[in-house]
């Protein structure tokens, strides 16, 4: 399953899709303090970017791929912290 | 090559290049020709179209450049001259020689890339020049320039460290490409996924993506409508870019991206006397050659300054410029200065339009700067003279060198007055001065020095603006040759097998008593009959081609060799429908060839000798086809200086081709087929074209392989014609079966002269030699089964000899043989396999009741 939700925090596994950004935006906008764990991540869907690009919650880790994780940061506001 | 896409690929390549080099010469004679221009621009686009699904940029690469240049051509931007067909004829022949590569694997040469680039740039020159003298003129927006520069400002999302990363990609040699991609708001509906297509694009060396609005807040965001968009940097070609990038083409703006345009230099100006010792000492090494001296002394500066600073920053990017393997001087000087000036300016002469206006602005922030500088509290002797001479250094990368005095006597006033004043009223002037100066001066500049055409790269959406024009696809079906022979070779067996059908028939009534049968079976017979001879014409009016196929050469050939020779020469062709079977047709090219050569480059005199023999200076040479009962008859006709047949005896005579009293007793005309002689050459020199003497004993001996005659006549000063004819089928060819030795003989018709019987007492002993005399000629006789190495039948003393009197290389002889049998058409297959190598046989030929008839190379057994 691509797309994991544990407590505030989603996890963005393997290759997602373009239908996991309504209920990765969905998730994100209910939750309280939104986090998102992208290591696991291989690809993502433009849309998903989107998502994490509007909403910018806190990234907990970043995908391995380099220029995807440099877009992901550029774009959500960085590493949280 | 299993490809079954590139095996149509090449026939239709191979066609559009013929109906382009076609077009382009109709061009040439004239350049006003719309439709000819179109025609061409089709064929070079369908071209460029059609190698897209191959493996084979180069040969895109090759054939987009052209199209290019046929676009400019078709917007009337450039003339259409005769060097300009000669480039784009060199493509297309290169196009074409990788087409026709015996040893293609469906992939090109190594050197491919190379030579295309090297066309390419050519072509793409000449798109270029017009495209500069078009600055001023018209600015159509159909006829965009071919090239395009990048704007800086799509550069400005990328790091420093990304861009001194492609920065040093392009130092060491690359090119290197940016790409903005703006995907439309819908495109996730259509499948779209630009985010995984671009993290895919080849060579890719760096991407931002922004978002194309601000986003709506998280409640009203709608995740399936794209509001990003991509800056990437690639140092993948162009063409590959544009290949991944197919499907998207039309939201991605392409551009070659040149060092410059990378630089950027963050951080505070400053003024430190360090750098302008560093400046005058590396502008010293760097007119010595010495890039090393340069990199240690930067080198050593970064470590001395620290960061933070803009001429820090520089010294970074020279460090980089220099580090390349063969670092770009002028590049190199552009970072000197800017270390002193705080941003780079282009320091060459070639400041190209577009540069020029983006040096503007830099411009005026440099001056802009130091007029802060001056401006504020801390006024020093030492700042205005600094002042000054970032100002002069100004000037002199700008070429303004006259200004440098002004300048400095301004700085002088400033420093005798204690007060900036002065100078900073001649930076007011200084600036509008500047400009109008590059205004004046940079324009012509940009004209006769276009920018080197390795980096700008033509935009490739234009090709796609011809997408109303539809070509109506030819009713013809491509079909292998193969196929064909295949479909003949079973007709011919049909033939066979039918006549099969009597003897079934005559078994019917002889064996069975069955004479209802036996009549209904030759009823059938007679209809499969009919039908098979129908079979058989119309396969054979399938192999019929057309000689144009031929004949389309040879406007492309008179033309280059004319302008080789510096002739003048018309080309008439004349019955170019006139159909032959294909073996005929395509063997008929080299003879072609040989005899169109020979009258170039000897019959034809040039314009001068044709005006003083009174002669118009244009030399006509008329080719034409037409056909003479069962033969087609191609004659090649020149109004040139003809063939003296006084030079060809003493020539042959001084070649020892023949003896002086032989020479003396030929005709006029048998002196001129003197030059069907193996080894003779009349031409003082042999050239590139003709006269090695191969010529035309070449000619004959291929005619006559393929069952022809050739035939010369000339009249001295005014020209020679050669007639050729052939038959018009390979197919069927008629033979007379003969018995001899016991056994049936097929010989072919076209060299038998006459059958008579003769009494065994005309026939003459001379030596050893039999001959006989027929209407007052000595005919020599061979007996037929010597020759086949097979015992004389014995027969009665006084019974008459059956004599077939054959004509073979021009002489008669009597072939005595057992009986003569009728003639008929066969279909003469080459002897294969083992018996291949066997001589003295034409080939094989089956008979109606299944015998196999050979057929006899009198030629060869002679």
């Amino acid at each position: 399953m691509p797309l994991r939700f544990e407590e505030d925090c989603a996890h963005l596994e393997g290759h997602c899709v373009v239908d996991e950004a309504l209920p990765l935006l969905e998730f994100l906008k209910d939750a309280a303090i939104p986090e998102v764990e992208l290591a696991a991540c291989d690809s993502m869907h433009t849309s998903l970017l989107q998502v994490l690009a509007a909403v910018r919650p806190k990234m907990l880790s970043l995908p391995t791929e380099p220029q995807l994780a440099g877009l992901v940061v550029s774009l959500g506001g960085g590493l949280a912290p | 090559m299993t490809n079954p896409l590139l095996a149509r690929f090449i026939p239709e390549a191979r066609d559009l290049i013929q109906t382009s080099a076609f077009g382009l010469l109709k061009l040439e004679k004239n350049p006003d020709d719309d439709e000819a221009v179109n025609e061409v621009f089709r064929a070079v686009h369908t071209l460029k179209g059609s190698s897209g699904l191959f493996e084979v940029l180069a040969l895109t690469r090759l054939v987009h450049a052209a199209e290019d240049l046929l676009v400019a051509i078709r917007a009337d931007q450039i003339e259409l001259d005769s060097d300009l067909v000669d480039m784009l004829l060199e493509s297309l022949d290169q196009v074409s020689a990788w087409i026709e590569d015996p040893d293609r694997s469906e992939s090109l040469p190594h050197d491919a890339d190379g030579v295309s680039n090297r066309l390419a740039r050519d072509l793409r020159a000449r798109v270029k020049l017009s495209g500069d003298a078009d600055h001023q003129g018209t600015s159509d927006p159909a006829a965009a320039p071919a090239e395009q520069r990048i704007d800086p400002a799509w550069l400005d999302v990328f790091s420093e460290a990304q861009r001194l990363a492609a920065f040093q990609r392009i130092v060491a040699g690359e090119s290197i490409l940016a790409a903005r991609y703006e995907p439309l708001e819908d495109c996730f509906f259509r499948g779209a996924d630009p985010l995984g297509l671009v993290l895919k694009t080849p060579g890719l060396l760096a991407v931002v993506a922004q978002p194309a609005a601000p986003f709506a807040p998280v409640e009203d965001l709608d995740p399936y409508l794209c509001n990003l968009r991509f800056t990437l940097l690639t140092s993948a070609p162009r063409t590959e870019v544009e290949h991944h990038l197919r499907y998207e083409l039309e939201h991605v703006t392409i551009a070659s991206v040149m060092a410059a345009d990378l630089i950027v230099l963050a951080g505070e100006p400053t003024n430190a006397p360090v750098l302008d010792d560093f400046r005058e000492e590396a502008l010293r090494l760097l007119g010595e050659g010495d890039f090393a001296g340069v990199l240690a002394g930067a080198v050593t500066l970064i470590d001395l300054m620290g960061h933070g600073l803009a001429a820090v920053a520089a010294l970074r990017w020279l460090c980089v410029a220099l580090e390349a393997s063969e670092p770009d001087g002028r590049l190199v000087a552009g970072l000197i200065e800017a270390t002193t000036l705080g941003a780079y300016v282009d320091p060459g002469a070639d400041i190209a339009l577009p540069l020029a206006a983006e040096a503007e602005e830099t411009i005026r922030a440099i001056l802009s700067a130091q007029r802060k500088c001056l401006g504020g509290g801390d006024f020093g002797d030492s700042r205005i003279a600094s002042s000054a001479r970032v100002i002069g250094n100004l000037a002199t990368s700008l070429r303004r060198e006259p200004l440098v005095p002004e300048i400095v006597a301004t700085m002088e006033a400033s420093l005798a007055e204690g007060s900036p004043a002065p100078f900073l009223r001649c930076l007011d002037r200084l600036e509008t001065l500047l400009f109008t100066a590059t205004d004046a001066t940079a324009q012509p500049l940009g004209m006769q020095d276009p920018p080197p055409a390795s980096a700008p790269v033509a935009e490739p959406s234009k090709s796609e603006t011809q997408g109303g024009e539809t070509r109506t696809a030819a009713k013809v079906l491509r079909v292998d040759q193969a196929k064909i022979d295949l479909l003949m070779n079973l007709i011919g067996e049909l033939v066979v097998s039918k006549n099969g059908l009597p003897f079934l028939a005559k078994r019917a009534e002889e064996v069975h008593g069955s004479r209802e049968m036996s009549r209904e079976i030759k009823d059938q017979f007679a209809v499969i009959d009919r039908l098979s001879q129908e079979m058989q014409a119309a396969i054979m009016q399938v192999r019929m081609l057309p000689v144009s196929g031929v004949f389309d050469r040879f406007p492309r050939l008179v033309r280059d060799l004319a302008r080789k020779l510096a002739k003048e020469i018309e080309l008439v062709i004349e019955g170019e429908e006139t159909a032959a079977d294909k073996t005929i047709v395509e063997a008929l090219g080299d003879p072609l060839l040989h005899i169109v050569r020979n009258s170039l480059d000897h019959g034809v005199e040039s314009p001068a000798d044709r005006i003083a023999a009174g002669k118009p200076s244009k030399a006509t040479i008329l080719l034409r086809a037409s056909q003479e009962a069962d033969n087609v008859v191609i004659e090649i006709h020149d109004d040139g200086k003809g063939i003296d047949p006084a030079k060809m005896r003493a020539s042959a005579v001084a070649k020892g081709v023949i003896a002086k009293e032989q020479a003396d007793r030929l005709t006029d005309q048998e002196a001129i087929n003197l030059i069907f002689h193996p080894g003779f050459s009349t031409a003082k020199e042999v050239s590139d074209l003709s006269g090695r003497g191969v010529g035309m004993d070449v000619v004959r001996t291929t005619i006559e392989k393929l069952g022809g005659r050739v035939q010369v006549t000339s009249q001295v000063g005014k020209g020679t014609q050669t007639k050729l004819s052939l038959p018009l089928s390979m197919a069927v060819t008629r033979v007379m079966m003969i018995e001899a030795a016991g056994s049936l003989y097929g010989v072919p018709m076209d060299l038998i002269v006459e059958t008579v019987r003769i009494a065994p007492d005309r026939i003459r002993t001379i030596k050893h030699a039999e001959a006989f005399i027929l209407r007052d000629a000595l005919i020599p006789l061979v007996r037929m089964s010597k020759l086949l190495g097979h015992p004389a039948r014995l027969r009665a003393a006084d019974s008459e000899e059956a004599v077939l009197v054959c004509r073979v290389e021009g002489r008669n002889v009597g072939l005595v043989i057992d009986n003569f049998r009728e003639g008929m058409d066969v279909i003469l297959k080459p002897l294969e396999g083992i018996v291949a190598a066997v001589p003295g046989y034409l080939g094989t030929a089956l008979l109606g009741d299944g015998r196999v008839l050979l057929v006899l190379d009198l030629k060869e057994l002679l």
